[in-house]
C-alpha cells in the first residue's frame, strides 16, 4: 500500500509488480555488469532513482558517497602531523642482544652501540634477526626545546614498537600500560616523571624484543606536552585497540545471538553468520592475545583458517543477502570455498615446514581478495540499482574493507610507513555492523512473511465467514424476494380483477355498442371514457404516497373537474388535512376513490345538480368524507330505479364495508348527500 | 403579452403513433389560433425540424422509437427558451409527468383531450399556466423537503421557498390554482409563477448536460 503513495511521485517507475522482495533474483536486467550479478528490486526502464522516499536524484549522484569516502580517507588531516612543540627523534643508538640476556639497561653496554635511524624497521635493517635490541635515545635537546609547562608533564609517544617494548628513563622503568604483553599493534604513552629527570644527560632506554622477518622494530619517537600529543595517541588507540576490542565483543555477542537464531530458523544465511562469528572470535582473540612472543605455528594455522573462512563468509553472506542465484554464483560459492580450502592447506603445509609466520598468513589472504571484490561489485551494483540505506551502507562497508585490506596487505608487504596502522579491524567492524543490520532486516522480512501467512490464514477464515454470510444474505434476499413476489402476485391478482371487472367489461360493452348501428357514437365514447377514467384511477392509486388520502382524492378532482366544468357543474372543494390511514394501500385507496367517484357520477347523471361539494374532515377516530349535491334527490331505501345506479349504490356500500367503514346516503328535496366514514386504524 | 395572445402560435408535433399524430394535427389545423409547423414521428426527425424552425409550442411523446422524448425535451428547452413544451401522455401519471418536468417540460396534455379543450390547454400553458396534479405536487413536496434516501442526487436540488411549499401543499390537497391563490391571498398568476419556479428547480440539474447534448446535436 505504501508503494502506491510514492508510485504517484514516480511516474517513470515500473508498476507495482516490479517491486521484487529482498532476495529475489535478477531477471531481464542488462547492462555492462556480469549477467549473473544480482539486481534485487530492479525497476526496468527507470532513469531516476529514489533515495529518501520523496527526493529524486540522478543515478550518477550515487557515486558521491564513494567518492567522498575515498577522498575523505586520503585527504583527512591524520593526527600525528608534526608541530612546533613536539620533537621527533630520528636517530638512536642501538645494541643488538640476540640472546636477550640483559633485562635492565644498566646491564647493557651502550658503548658498543651504533647510531641507527628511526624508525628502525628490522625487516630492512636486520631481516634475519630474532631477539632483543637495546636502544638509547638522548632526550636533552628535545627537553630543552619543549620546556615543561605549569603542571603539565612531558610525554613520549611511541607509535609503534614491535613485537614488545620496554622503556626506562635514566635507568628507571617507565610504565607503558601494556603489562607484559606484546605491543605490536599498540601505541605507547610514556609520561616522563619530573622527579626522574636530571639537569643533563637524560636518556630514554628501550628494549625491543622481536623478529626481523615479521617487520618488527621501533618507530620514530615523539616528545611533547601531553596535550599536544594526546590526539595522535587517542586516534591510534581508537583504531588499534578500542575498535578491535569492540569488534571482539560484538562478534562474541553476534555469535551468541546467531546460534539460537539459526537453531530456530535453520536458514542458510543465519548458519553462515553463526560460522562467521565462530571464525572471527578466535581469530581476533589470537591477534589481540596479551602474551608476548611470536605465536606458535598451531595458533597461526588457526588464525589463517578462521580468517580465510571468515573473509569468504563475508563474501558469501553478501551475495546470500542479495539473493544472487544462477550458475555464476553457484560457481562463485564453490570457488571461494575451494580457495579457502586450498589456501588453508598451503598454510598448513608451510606450518609443517616451519615457514608459516604472521606475515605469510596475511600474504595467503591475497588470492581471496579477488573473490571478495566480486561480491563487493555485486553489492555496489545493488546499491546503485536500489539505493536503500541498507544496501548503500553495506556497499560502503565492503568498499572500506577492501580499501583497508589493500592498505594492510601493502603494510605487511612493507610498502607503507613503518608505523602505519592496520585498518582492517575498523573496516571489519563496519562490515560486521552491516551484516548484523542485514540479518535483522532479513528477520524483519521473515517476520513480515510470517505476518503475511497469518494474514492469509485470517483472510481465508474471513473468506469462509464471508461465504457463510453471503449464503445467509442470499437466503434472506430469496425470502425477501419471495415475500415481495407474494405481494406482487396479490397486487397482480387485484389489478387483473380490476381490469377484468372494470376496463375489460367496459371495453367489451363499447365494442358491442359499435357493432350495433343504432347506438349513438356519443354513448360509445362515454363508455370508453369511463374505461379510461377507471384506468386512471387505478394508476393514481398506484402512485399513492405515504398513506395520505388527500392527494389521491385531489387527483380524482383534478381529472373530473374539466368534464364537470364543461357540463356546467361547479365542484366545491372543502377539505382539511387528514391524518394518515394506516391501512391505506393502492387497493384500499382505489376503493375510497371509487366510492367518491361513484357518488359524483350519480350526482351528475341522475341528480340534475349544478353544484357538488366534496368535504373531508378528520375526527378523533375517523375520517369523514361527504359528497353532497344540490340535485333532485332520490329515495335511497327504495330500489325502484333499475340499472347502473342501483348497482352503483350497493357497490359503494360493499366497498365501504370492506374498508371497515360505514356509508350513509341521505337524499331529499335539497339534494343527495353521501357520507363515507373511515376508521383511522383497522 | 397581449400582442402575443393575438398572434398565431406555431406548433410542432412529435408523436410516433400515426393515428394520434393525425388526430392532433387535425385539431391544430382546426384551431384558428394555431399553425402546424410539422408533425414528426421520431427524435431524429424532430431534431431536423427543430434545427429548421423553433416552434412556439412543441407537443412531445415520451416513448419514441429512436430515443427517449425527455432527451429531446431537454435539448429543446436548452436551445429554445421561448418554446412551450408539453408532454403528451395517456394517463398523466406521476412517473411520466415528473420525468417530463425534470427534462424541462412546461406541462402535459392527455392524449384523450377533447378538441374543445385542446387549444385552450395549449394556450393556457403558453400564457404562463402551470398545470400540476395533486399527486405530483405531493411527490414534489416530498422530493424537495425530504431528500434523504432519494435515489437522485438531492444536493442538486435548490431548496423550495416557504411560499413554494405552501403552494405545493395546497395543490396536493386537491385545491385548484385559483383556490390556492385565494387561500394564500395572492393572485392566481403568482401561484402559477411559483409552480413554474418549482418546475425550474426540478429541471435545473439536467440543464447543463442538456445544453451539452443540444450543442452536440447542433441545436445551439
Amino acid at each position: 500500500m505504501r508503494l502506491r503513495g510514492w508510485l504517484a511521485l514516480a511516474p517513470q517507475r515500473a508498476p507495482e509488480g516490479a517491486a521484487v522482495p529482498l532476495g529475489a533474483s535478477a531477471r531481464g536486467c542488462g547492462g555492462p555488469a556480469p549477467r549473473h550479478l544480482p539486481a534485487p528490486e530492479r525497476m526496468p526502464g527507470r532513469r531516476w532513482v529514489f533515495v529518501p522516499r520523496c527526493v529524486f536524484v540522478p543515478r550518477w549522484m550515487l557515486a558521491l558517497p564513494w567518492v567522498l569516502a575515498l577522498t575523505g580517507a586520503l585527504a583527512l588531516p591524520w593526527p600525528g602531523a608534526h608541530a612546533a612543540d613536539r620533537i621527533e627523534f630520528n636517530t638512536a643508538r642501538a645494541v643488538p642482544d640476540a640472546g636477550g640476556g640483559a633485562t635492565r639497561p644498566q646491564e647493557v653496554d651502550f658503548a658498543t652501540a651504533r647510531d641507527v635511524a628511526l624508525p628502525d624497521n628490522w625487516l630492512r635493517t636486520r631481516p634475519d634477526f630474532r631477539g632483543v635490541v637495546w636502544y638509547a635515545v638522548p632526550l636533552d635537546a628535545a627537553l630543552a626545546a619543549v620546556p615543561a609547562g605549569a603542571g603539565e608533564e612531558r610525554v613520549v609517544l611511541v607509535p609503534r614498537v614491535a613485537s614488545r617494548g620496554e622503556f626506562w628513563l635514566n635507568g628507571e622503568r617507565l610504565l607503558t600500560g601494556a603489562g607484559t604483553g606484546h605491543t605490536r599493534n599498540q601505541a605507547l604513552w610514556l609520561t616522563l616523571p619530573a622527579h626522574s629527570l636530571k639537569a643533563a644527560g637524560n636518556v630514554l632506554q628501550v628494549r625491543v624484543e622481536g623478529a626481523g622477518d615479521v617487520r618488527d622494530g621501533l618507530s620514530a619517537l615523539e616528545l611533547g606536552r601531553a596535550a599536544t600529543l594526546a590526539p595522535a595517541y587517542q586516534w591510534r588507540r581508537l583504531v588499534q585497540t578500542t575498535v578491535p576490542l569492540l569488534l571482539l565483543l560484538l562478534v562474541a555477542a553476534g555469535g551468541f545471538a546467531a546460534l539460537p537464531l539459526w537453531l530456530k530458523t535453520r536458514r542458510r544465511a543465519h548458519l553462515m553468520f553463526l560460522v562467521l562469528c565462530a571464525c572471527w572470535l578466535p581469530r581476533n582473540a589470537v591477534v589481540m592475545r596479551p602474551d608476548a612472543g611470536a605465536p606458535t605455528e598451531a595458533l597461526l594455522v588457526l588464525v589463517l583458517v578462521t580468517s580465510l573462512l571468515g573473509s569468504a563468509l563475508v563474501g558469501l553472506l553478501t551475495i546470500e543477502f542479495l539473493g544472487a542465484q544462477g550458475r555464476f554464483w553457484r560457481n562463485y560459492r564453490r570457488a571461494i570455498l575451494g580457495a579457502v580450502g586450498l589456501l588453508s592447506s598451503i598454510g598448513a603445509i608451510w606450518a609443517l615446514a616451519g615457514q608459516l609466520t604472521a606475515r605469510t598468513v596475511i600474504i595467503l589472504h591475497w588470492p581471496l581478495f579477488v573473490f571478495l571484490v566480486v561480491a563487493l561489485l555485486a553489492q555496489v551494483r545493488a546499491a546503485f540499482l536500489n539505493p536503500r540505506p541498507l544496501h548503500v551502507a553495506t556497499a560502503l562497508a565492503l568498499t572500506a574493507w577492501s580499501v583497508a585490506a589493500l592498505h594492510d596487505l601493502a603494510l605487511i608487504a612493507d610498502l607503507t610507513a613503518f608505523d602505519g596502522m592496520l585498518w582492517t579491524p575498523a573496516a571489519i567492524f563496519c562490515v560486521f555492523l552491516s551484516l548484523i543490520w542485514r540479518t535483522i532486516a532479513g528477520l524483519a522480512l521473515a517476520r513480515g512473511s510470517a505476518d503475511t501467512e497469518v494474514n492469509h490464514a485470517v483472510s481465508r477464515a474471513l473468506d469462509e465467514h464471508g461465504r457463510a454470510l453471503e449464503q445467509l444474505r442470499i437466503e434472506y434476499d430469496r425470502k425477501k424476494a419471495d415475500e415481495r413476489n407474494a405481494v406482487i402476485a396479490a397486487e397482480r391478482t387485484r389489478l387483473l380483477h380490476d381490469l377484468h371487472d372494470g376496463m375489460g367489461s367496459q371495453l367489451i360493452t363499447a365494442l358491442r355498442m359499435t357493432r350495433r348501428e343504432e347506438v349513438p357514437r356519443d354513448e360509445v365514447a362515454r363508455v370508453i371514457e369511463d374505461s379510461l377514467e377507471d384506468m386512471r384511477l387505478i394508476i393514481d392509486s398506484l402512485d399513492l404516497e405515504e398513506r395520505d388520502l388527500l392527494p389521491l382524492l385531489g387527483n380524482l378532482r383534478y381529472r373530473l373537474e374539466p368534464r364537470l366544468q364543461s357540463i356546467g357543474i361547479t365542484l366545491i372543494w372543502d377539505v382539511e388535512p387528514l391524518p394518515e390511514l394506516d391501512y391505506l394501500t393502492p387497493e384500499t385507496g382505489l376503493a375510497v376513490v371509487r366510492v367518491v367517484q361513484e357518488a359524483v357520477n350519480n350526482a351528475v347523471r341522475h341528480g340534475g345538480a349544478t353544484g357538488i361539494t366534496v368535504r373531508a374532515r378528520a375526527t378523533q377516530e375517523s375520517v369523514e368524507l361527504s359528497i353532497a349535491d344540490n340535485g333532485r334527490g332520490f329515495d335511497p331505501e327504495r330500489s325502484f330505479e333499475p340499472g347502473a345506479s342501483h348497482r352503483g349504490l350497493s357497490a359503494m356500500r360493499a366497498r365501504a364495508q370492506k374498508l371497515g367503514g360505514t356509508l350513509e346516503i341521505g337524499s331529499g328535496a335539497g339534494g343527495t348527500r353521501v357520507e363515507l366514514r373511515l376508521p383511522l386504524r383497522r | 403579452m397581449a400582442a402575443k395572445n393575438m398572434s398565431i402560435l406555431t406548433v410542432t408535433l412529435v408523436e410516433d403513433d400515426a393515428p394520434i399524430r393525425e388526430e392532433f394535427a387535425q385539431m391544430v389545423r382546426a384551431d384558428a389560433g394555431l399553425k402546424l409547423l410539422s408533425a414528426v414521428g421520431s427524435c431524429a426527425d424532430a431534431r431536423r425540424s427543430f434545427s429548421l424552425a423553433r416552434p412556439d409550442v412543441a407537443l412531445i411523446d415520451l416513448g419514441l422509437p429512436d430515443g427517449d422524448g425527455t432527451e429531446l425535451i431537454a435539448e429543446l428547452a436548452a436551445s429554445s427558451r421561448h418554446t412551450s413544451i408539453l408532454v403528451v401522455t395517456v394517463f398523466g401519471d406521476e412517473a411520466h409527468v415528473v420525468r417530463a418536468l425534470q427534462a424541462g417540460a412546461h406541462g402535459y396534455l392527455l392524449k384523450d383531450t377533447p378538441t374543445a379543450e385542446f387549444g385552450r390547454a395549449i394556450r393556457a400553458v403558453c400564457e404562463g399556466a402551470a398545470p400540476l396534479s395533486p399527486q405530483v405536487a405531493r411527490y414534489l413536496l416530498r422530493r424537495f423537503t425530504k431528500p434523504v434516501g432519494e435515489p437522485e442526487e438531492p444536493r442538486l436540488l435548490e431548496p423550495l421557498t416557504a411560499r413554494e411549499q405552501d403552494v405545493l401543499r395546497a395543490i396536493s390537497q386537491g385545491y385548484s390554482v385559483p383556490e390556492t391563490a385565494r387561500r394564500l391571498e395572492v393572485a392566481p398568476s403568482t401561484v402559477a409563477a411559483h409552480i413554474k419556479s418549482i418546475y425550474g428547480k426540478l429541471a435545473v440539474h439536467t440543464r447543463v448536460e442538456a445544453v451539452n447534448r443540444a450543442r452536440a446535436h447542433g441545436l445551439i
